[in-house]
């Protein structure tokens, strides 16, 4: 029932990467019931002969083995020439409570290892990672990875993520019947990695409702930090598509039962951010919580939904007794 | 909800009564997403208004989505980019208004399966966050098209989906009536291409219904019709009643008409309420928007026609 933890590459390799870039693509599997655990086992062996790894308790969650992803792109940095990767990057795609879909993506990128692609034998020997052919600073990578604007031959780990996410798409299961309204977001992050220095870090909500967490660490708490970005991506889409279903049942169009409702049915019982955070992390999660409060909006707006439902069944009984005394 | 906008011919109004309608839905409170499949001439960017926008973006829309060439469709948030003031704050009770611009200088393209999976894979995922999907398709048949049908057609779409909507603009002349009845019932006409794409003929025919667009009255003689042009004008348009009939194109298949619309025949542009009030626009005009986005959204009123 344990998640895989050490990247099997990063024993064999003669360098260890400075940066390491990521992405969290998160949505709802389209169906109208959350799949039950044997049923997302199934569909999330993505690899043939490999089974996905999952837990049951205190929430449950399906993770697939790791896909790797051919790369050979440039890197967005925000100054200088952007330099070229080749290599591959990992991904993988976790299902939790059977109704909430995320494809995490991720690149170790080793600078400095050769000045010239190499057969792809090379490439394939340390699997998730790859290597900058033109020098770059790792400060600059991260800064451009985070930046995000998409261009033509730029890594955009974002999409891989939405790729993972489709490979879903056929599992007989998914009726597409849906009842929320909802968007795929995404996170980046970026890690320094410093064997000597305290982890430190940072999140940043853009405009663009894209979180951007940045840390410099050392490497053994990569897994760590990765599996805390798919937290977060989770929780912040949670409060996003149950603001949304809040901001619609309120409009004149959409049918206001109907969508608080699914907001209820499908989001009511899923937020529980510490339940499978690994410990290394708790700090950061609790700084996080302490600025941006997450845990007391989720709360407050969830109160909100429920309100409105008793305000408006009142309502409705009102108007059955105000028919029948006509 | 996936609705397809087709037209026999070009300057029909197609583009600009689904602009109206995509605004008045928002305002209705649906979230509408706006996806701009004319590849040939993607305007949608100037009827709304965005002068980035107005030929197509230069990279990354939806033509180059459905060649392969980016991942993922630009998409614009229609009133953080309009250049239009009156247009820009959403007012409260009001839904999303998503624009999927067409690319400058897209053209038509020999329709093959990778595009219409990435039709699919696109209309699956707009209509998660969308209630309402307006799809604008260029006049007559095209790639875009064909390619709309294969992708919506019950081959791939499971029947337990949202509704499927397809309407047909025409202006309201002897030409264009007949002209878009081949459209529709003609060989290789739209009729045709569904059930080539697995549709039922009948089946299909329950799905398409029709709007008539800039369709005069006697004020289109000016303030003072005389009792002559009045006779004349019901004469003439009695007459279209019966063409369109013996076309097939009857009360039955109208999901509304939109007036003539001085406004609309200079410049094409979205229609607001302030338009109304400064008495640039007709109160019949938004009106007819307001009676069509009803129409559109309500399936007892499809089913019921």
């Amino acid at each position: 029932m344990a998640r895989p933890v050490a990247p099997s590459s990063e024993t064999t390799s003669p360098h260890q990467p400075q940066v390491v870039l990521g992405a969290v693509t998160t949505g709802l599997l389209n169906t109208s019931e959350p799949l039950p655990l044997d049923a997302a086992r199934q569909a999330l062996a993505l690899v043939p002969g490999v089974e996905a790894d999952w837990r049951q308790y205190p929430v449950e969650q399906v993770v697939s083995p790791d896909l790797y992803l051919g790369l050979d792109c440039r890197l967005a940095v925000s100054s200088g020439s952007p330099p070229r990767i080749i290599g591959t990057a990992r991904a993988r795609a976790v299902l939790t409570a059977g109704h909430f879909l995320q494809g995490s993506a991720r690149v170790d990128v080793l600078l400095g290892a050769s000045k010239r692609r190499l057969p792809w034998s090379h490439y394939m020997a340390h699997t998730g990672v790859a290597e900058a052919i033109n020098k770059a600073r790792p400060a600059d990578i991260v800064t451009g990875f985070l930046e995000d604007r998409p261009a033509k031959s730029i890594l955009d780990l974002g999409n891989t993520g939405a790729h993972v996410m489709s490979l879903l798409d056929e599992v007989p299961q998914i009726d597409r019947r849906a009842r929320l309204k909802t968007q795929t977001h995404r996170l980046l992050w970026a890690a320094l990695v410093q064997e000597d220095v305290e982890p430190d870090g940072h999140v940043e909500a853009g405009d663009d409702g894209v979180f951007r967490v940045q840390m410099s660490m050392p490497s053994e708490l990569l897994p760590d930090f990765m599996e805390m970005c798919e937290i977060l991506a989770l929780h912040h889409w949670l409060l996003a598509a149950l603001k949304n279903a809040f901001d619609r049942s309120s409009r004149t169009g959409p049918s206001a039962e109907r969508e608080l409702e699914a907001a209820l049915s499908y989001l009511g019982h899923v937020w529980n951010p510490k339940a499978h955070l690994p410990h290394a992390m708790r700090w950061f999660w609790d700084a996080l919580e302490d600025a941006a409060q997450l845990s007391w909006e989720w709360q407050t707006t969830l109160t909100r939904v429920r309100d409105k439902v008793s305000l408006l069944t009142r309502k409705a009984i009102e108007e059955t007794l105000l028919r029948e005394v006509l | 909800m996936m609705v397809f906008a087709s037209s026999d011919k070009g300057g029909t109004g197609r583009s600009v009564t689904s602009c109206n309608l995509a605004y008045r839905l928002s305002l209705l409170g649906y979230d509408v997403a706006y996806l701009d499949f004319d590849f040939g001439s993607p305007t949608a960017g100037a009827i709304f208004e965005i002068s980035s926008l107005e030929r197509g973006t230069a990279e990354g829309g939806l033509h180059s989505y459905i060649l392969g060439r980016v991942a993922k469709p630009m998409r614009v948030d229609i009133r953080a980019v309009t250049e239009r003031n009156d247009m820009k704050t959403r007012p409260p009770g009001s839904g999303k208004l998503m624009l999927y611009p067409g690319d400058d200088g897209g053209a038509e393209f020999a329709l093959t399966k990778p595009h219409i999976k990435k039709a699919i894979a696109l209309f699956e995922q707009v209509e998660r966050e969308f209630d309402v999907c307006i799809v604008d398709l260029s006049a007559g048949r095209s790639s875009a098209l064909d390619m709309s049908l294969q992708a919506v057609s019950p081959n791939v779409r499971p029947r337990s989906a949202d509704p499927v909507r397809w309407l047909l603009f025409h202006r309201w002349t002897t030409q264009h009536v007949i002209a878009a009845s081949g459209l529709l019932f003609g060989t290789n006409g739209i009729i045709s291409c569904a059930a080539n794409a697995g549709f039922g003929a009948s089946e299909f025919t329950d799905l398409v219904r029709t709007i008539r667009t800039a369709v005069p009255d006697s004020t289109a003689f000016g303030t003072n019709a005389v009792p002559e042009q009045e006779a004349w004008l019901r004469e003439s348009d009695d007459i279209l009643k019966g063409l369109a009939k013996t076309r097939h194109l009857g009360q039955d298949l109208l999901a509304g008409t939109t007036p003539l619309e001085p406004m609309l025949l200079w410049r094409e542009q979205v229609i607001l309420d302030v338009d109304v009030k400064r008495n640039l626009a007709k109160q019949a005009t938004t009106d007819a928007f307001d009676k069509l986005a009803h129409k559109v959204i309500n399936s007892h009123a499809w089913e019921g026609f």
